[in-house]
């Protein structure tokens, strides 16, 4: 049987490690509705932009660069993680962070350029190196398409794995984009009234403003190629935000169960702990009146 | 008219502005109710403009703007890399 001393101990020990989790769950919390936050302000101009752009597709017969398909010899890969552990099952679901660069190292994939550090809410001019490199690359011709694995924040417990194509730019990439940048449930989801009338209000108002005749200064074609880039540095800076909320949201669940586990442990550990002393007290008692019996012969 | 800022990151501006002058890449412009629908290029440089009487001026790395049809503008600011 244990003794009583060693019991105390380890219930100290897991009263600690529930402290520190506990700490963590709170924190994920806070980090996890900031990092939303986040993404749901950047929403304007994703919405403005995709407007402006596809006004602009109408206009104009020449894509830049930028939007053309071409045939796929090498495709890169851009794979965002979590830098740190302790998310449960986030950086197994996915593989911008130190932990997909050690993970593809050691599988021995050759990685051209690795980024993290990107802190709990990544601003852009930390995501911006990210982007400059994919349209760098894409430009150069040193890779045909770009396809992103990120983790896309659904609701607070449920994340998905994704996989998604990012270059060459496409309307409907953009579109998505847009559309997922509020998530379905929570604090910042738009989904609670009737949405469906004022989509129709909306895009009959769109389809006026394309009837119009605008004037280009200087051409439609010009604008365009300065328009895309933006959008894809936002759309980069968007994956990372939305995965950082994701892993936030993650480890905040992670560390939800770990205190349950402890504070449940705990329970288990006091009452061993007190049968451990009773039986000590009863074991002592029987000696007492063992010995005092023997005396009293 | 309507005029609303935005960066990626946040909304710099939105509300009724009387007047908006602003560096586009064929010169300054002032743009005023009843534009025509405009879609051009900001320059780097100071925007302006006069909301409910006072002018206030915002320094802009680049952008687009778009004058809509319904008396609105439209300005999507380009966030230099620091």
């Amino acid at each position: 049987m244990t003794s009583t001393k060693s019991i105390k101990q380890r219930i100290k020990s897991v009263k600690n490690t529930s402290q520190i989790t506990k700490a963590m769950e709170v924190v994920s919390a806070t980090k996890m509705r900031k990092s939303q936050g986040f993404a749901v302000s950047a929403r304007p101009y994703a919405a403005a932009s995709l407007e402006l752009m596809k006004n602009l597709l109408i206009r104009t017969p020449s894509l830049p660069p930028l939007l053309q398909a071409r045939p796929v010899r090498t495709s890169a890969l851009l794979v965002v993680t979590s830098d740190k552990g302790l998310a449960g099952a986030f950086n197994t679901l996915i593989t911008v962070g130190k932990k997909s660069r050690d993970f593809l190292e050691r599988r021995g994939h050759p990685i051209q350029d690795s980024f993290w550090g990107f802190g709990d809410y990544s601003t852009l001019e930390q995501t911006l190196p990210v982007a400059e490199t994919l349209l760098d690359g894409y430009l150069l011709g040193a890779f045909d398409e770009v396809e992103a694995v990120y983790t896309n924040f659904r609701t607070t417990l449920l994340q998905e794995a994704m996989l998604k194509r990012i270059l060459p730019v496409t309307k409907e990439g953009i579109e998505e984009m847009v559309k997922g940048i509020l998530p379905e449930r929570g604090r910042y989801s738009i989904f609670g009234g009737d949405t469906s009338e004022k989509t129709d209000e909306y895009s009959s108002s769109l389809s006026r403003r394309y009837n119009y005749e605008y004037k280009f200064e200087p051409s439609p074609a010009e604008i365009l190629s300065e328009l895309v880039p933006q959008l894809l540095r936002m759309h980069v800076h968007h994956l990372i935000l939305e995965s950082n909320a994701s892993e936030h949201s993650a480890r905040m669940v992670a560390m939800k169960s770990a205190s349950d586990n402890a504070r449940e442990l705990i329970t288990d550990l006091t009452l061993e702990f007190n049968k451990a002393r009773q039986a000590n007290i009863t074991r002592e008692l029987t000696e007492i009146t063992a010995g005092a019996e023997v005396l009293a012969q | 008219m309507k005029l609303s800022i935005y960066s990626i990151q946040n909304t710099l501006f939105e509300g009724e502005v009387e007047r908006l002058t602003l560096p586009t890449s064929t010169g300054e412009i002032t743009v005023l109710d009843g534009h025509i629908p405009l879609i051009s290029l900001v320059n780097p440089g100071n925007i302006s403009y006069t909301h409910s009487g006072t002018e206030k001026s915002l320094k802009l790395d680049g952008g687009v703007l778009e004058v809509r049809p319904e008396n609105e503008a439209v300005i999507l600011a380009l966030e230099k890399q620091s």
